[in-house]
């Protein structure tokens, strides 16, 4: 038997006026796990032996001693359950009692996922891969991880974020899935099995290798899907092997609730919450230490179920962020659970092309959007492969999470939805593809950084839509921001430029930031006899115009914070830099959307 | 078979069983009777609403991402320059601390109180009364938004956005249950709230929907199936 403290359920539990025997919170169906058409080599529930249809599993809520609530599965026969569930409820401690229901994860490809993809769209997508320069890994399937690249135009920007991440302290996430299996490309840190099935018992076991899946018929495969959401939050980065996971220190923590043939029980995966949280479960051994993300790529169709939500407050009050996938039904992700609990952060999928993914699910109560379609991963042999789900977005969003965690441990749920409500870019709407909420939009990891307070390396000059302005891009770009800045300085957003003075530390801050201008070839000097002085500023920065370095051709530009007029504190070693206006990066929004 | 229920201050929770006889059958059934006290609904939304927010200052979030694109575009603009545009974030940021201070007093004590209420131990009346309190502080924060966004009006005007002398009284700073937030930008006066959650700034005003991640973002069209 497990507690958990009463106020961790106040608020969200409502008991409906019921009569008769059928008596329960939430009733939960039995979940076909896709779409029919989605689903040709799913394992069915019912098809697999094991499940013991004849009893179900009653997840029971009481009210405890000192203001605890007490939890209890209780496996009974199907026939008896009605009358049990009444008989519980008649206890005046009784909060609730739901039949459990099966969870599932879903198959690990969707079937005419992105299948569309003209031919150009993909030249296109080879052509920008093939501008994105030096790798930051060496790992084979690094450059066909499309969530790291800076230059996808609708993607995460994973790569330049990482730069801005020291990674000196470890943080642990928890996946609560089935299929993991071992790799010579991330390690597990530790992990339990709490699916206890077909001579299966809960303990350390669970690894596919060292649980007895023989039950699964040949002709249906063995799940690896816990084994993709792991690799994609942990896989070992510059290993020069496989993949590159999006969290590079991390302790990963497998939680097996789910079956050989990707499905579960609500208690087992509401036990994996408690577990990874470290609450005591039965059967098996205490973490050694709680995670600080929760990764949860299942679901089912229904209400918020109490017993979900107890488990999910119970785990926020400690301070662990949970992350969950919007689900796969093409639906509308209100209707499906744990995507429709409180405190969670809901994650639904985007194509390469930044269009919501066919199978997607959307509603109100997505948070964000990352991508799910044509996921690049890595079979256990070590072969590339893609995936495909908005399980596959969710670990991609849990893992830069993470990074942020990593970086400001302590930050709440509340407080991560907030930033993440500014760190959107807009989904591509589609005509064919409709969109019932998709949260900020597709996740930006430039800007989450942004809004948790990491700063951007300092650089002398870059665009001026760049840095934290991005976050108001779509404002500055505007037509009427635009006529307004034409009028202005003759040029819109996207033709400034910011020279930032903060380059030089070493600079006395009281001397002028001065923009010059010498022939190619001369010493880069404010000060010399050649030299144009192309603005100047008495603040730390300052903006010019694209046009007034193009009026220098053939010429090398340099900043300086000093007295150019009496040389006084000039010099190369703390007050003068050099630039390229060559080397200055356009935001996506200026070379696509408008050049 | 009739239930009544009075007036209530909290929710009520009963169970009856109710046994009946029916050609020689007795079956048993139980009732469970919750009954919700309907009329503090609204206030229990708005207390969650200040219980979701990131930090007291989120309910002025929107007047400062205004405030905030504003003064980026003076900026851009050479309308200031960096000294200038450092100097007025740290103006809005004094202005600001010690009204948020004050409001994270009250939002923990009403979220206590919302507990209270929630075991029973504290009445409808006194949890509405505390968030009027509350309410009336957020109103004080609203006018120090109003002036806030004083300071930008000008530049404002530049892009259409034009808002009357007395904002705060017109448009209060308030919780909208439509877009689930503190706002005073999702009244009707402006536009209207979509399906999906955004809300989309009437023409004249279009510039905002630029501006606020809760507008319906800008789109790319794209017609290939």
């Amino acid at each position: 038997m497990n507690y958990i403290t009463r106020k961790h359920l106040l608020g969200s539990l409502i008991l409906a006026a019921t009569l008769g025997t059928a008596s329960h919170t939430h009733a939960m169906s039995l979940l076909s796990p896709q779409a029919s058409d989605d689903n040709a080599k799913a394992v069915a529930p019912a098809a697999l032996p094991g499940g013991q249809s004849d009893t179900v599993v009653l997840m029971i809520l009481r009210e405890g001693i000192n203001d605890t609530i007490e939890r209890e599965n209780r496996r009974v026969p199907a026939s008896e359950a009605d009358a049990i569930m009444a008989e519980l409820l008649a206890d005046p401690a009784t909060i609730s009692v739901e039949k459990a229901g099966i969870v599932t994860t879903p198959p690990i490809t969707q079937p005419g996922d992105q299948g569309n993809v003209s031919a150009q769209s993909a030249m296109d997508a080879f052509a920008q891969s093939q501008a994105r320069g030096p790798l930051k890994y060496n790992d084979p399937l690094y450059a066909d991880q499309e969530w790291f690249d800076p230059t996808q135009e609708h993607g995460l920007r994973l790569e330049p974020a990482l730069d801005r991440l020291s990674f000196d302290r470890t943080i642990r996430v928890g996946v609560i899935d089935g299929g993991f299996t071992a790799s010579v490309d991330m390690q597990y840190t530790e992990g339990v099995n709490l699916r206890s099935v077909n001579g299966n018992p809960r303990g350390p076991n669970f690894l596919n290798e060292d649980i007895d899946c023989s039950y699964v018929p040949p002709e249906f495969e063995l799940s690896l899907h816990g084994h993709h959401v792991a690799h994609l939050i942990a896989a070992n980065p510059n290993n020069a092997l496989g993949m590159s996971g999006t969290t590079p220190n991390v302790e990963l923590v497998a939680a097996r609730s789910m079956n050989c043939g990707n499905n579960g029980l609500s208690p087992d995966i509401i036990d994996g919450i408690y577990w990874l949280s470290g609450e005591p479960v039965d059967g098996v051994d205490p973490i050694s230490e709680p995670v600080e993300v929760i990764n949860m790529s299942l679901g089912g169709e229904g209400a918020c179920p109490a017993a979900y939500q107890a488990a999910i407050n119970s785990a926020t009050s400690k301070g662990i962020i949970v992350v969950v996938a919007a689900g796969n039904e093409r639906d509308n992700a209100d209707n499906y659970y744990p995507n429709n609990c409180d405190n969670v952060i809901a994650v639904a999928a985007h194509d390469t092309r930044g269009i919501l993914s066919n199978f997607t699910n959307t509603g109100t109560t997505v948070d964000t959007v990352a991508q799910g379609s044509l996921v690049t991963s890595i079979t256990p042999e070590g072969n590339p492969t893609t995936v495909g789900g908005t399980s596959f977005s969710t670990p991609i969003a849990a893992g830069v999470i993470a990074n942020v965690l990593s970086e400001r441990p302590g930050l709440s749920t509340a407080q991560l939805k907030a930033m993440i409500a500014e760190s959107g870019n807009p989904v591509v709407e589609a005509s064919f593809r409709p969109n019932l909420g998709a949260g900020s939009g597709i996740l930006d990891a430039m800007k989450f950084l942004d809004a948790a307070g990491i700063p951007r390396a300092i650089v002398a000059a870059q665009s001026a839509l760049q840095g934290e302005r991005e976050r108001f891009v779509e404002a500055l770009s505007h037509p009427l921001a635009q006529n307004l800045l034409n009028e202005e300085v003759g040029g819109d957003a996207c033709s400034l430029v910011e020279i930032d003075g903060n380059v030089l530390p070493n600079a006395n801050p009281s001397d002028p930031l001065t923009v010059f201008a010498v022939p190619a070839g001369a010493p880069l000097s404010p000060t010399a006899s050649n030299a144009n002085i192309l603005a100047q500023t008495e603040a730390g920065r300052m903006i010019v115009s694209t046009d007034t370095l193009d009026a220098f051709s053939n010429s090398q530009f340099g900043i300086a914070r000093c007295d150019v007029t009496t040389s006084s504190n000039c010099n190369q070693v703390d007050t003068i830099r050099g630039f390229n206006p060559a080397d200055l990066e356009r935001p996506a929004f200026c070379t696509v959307a408008m050049r | 078979m009739t239930f009544s229920i009075g007036q209530l201050e909290n929710d009520e929770a009963s169970r009856f069983e109710i046994t009946t006889v029916s050609n020689g059958q007795t079956i048993r059934n139980i009732i469970n009777l919750n009954a919700t006290n309907t009329s503090a609904t609204p206030t229990l939304a708005e207390i969650r609403g200040l219980q979701a927010l990131s930090g007291p200052e989120a309910v002025l979030a929107d007047d400062l991402r205004l405030a905030n694109v504003a003064l980026e575009l003076e900026y851009l603009a050479n309308l200031i320059d960096a000294d200038q545009q450092q100097a007025m974030r740290d103006t809005i940021n004094n202005t600001l601390s010690e009204l948020t201070a004050e409001l994270a007093t009250d939002i923990a004590q009403i979220i206590d109180a919302m507990r209270g209420y929630e075991r029973g131990e504290v009445t409808e009346t006194n949890l509405r009364n505390l968030l009027n309190d509350t309410n009336t502080r957020v109103l004080g924060l609203g006018d120090a938004g109003e002036a806030i966004l004083d300071s930008f009006s000008s530049i404002l005007s530049r892009l259409d956005v034009v808002f009357p002398d007395n904002l705060n009284d017109t448009f209060p700073l308030i919780f909208d249950d439509n877009l689930n937030r503190y706002t005073r930008f999702g009244n009707d006066a402006f536009g209207q709230t979509n399906e999906d959650g955004t809300f989309t700034f009437d023409g004249n005003l279009d510039f905002l929907n630029a501006v606020f991640t809760f507008a319906r973002p800008a789109t790319v069209a794209v017609t290939a199936q």
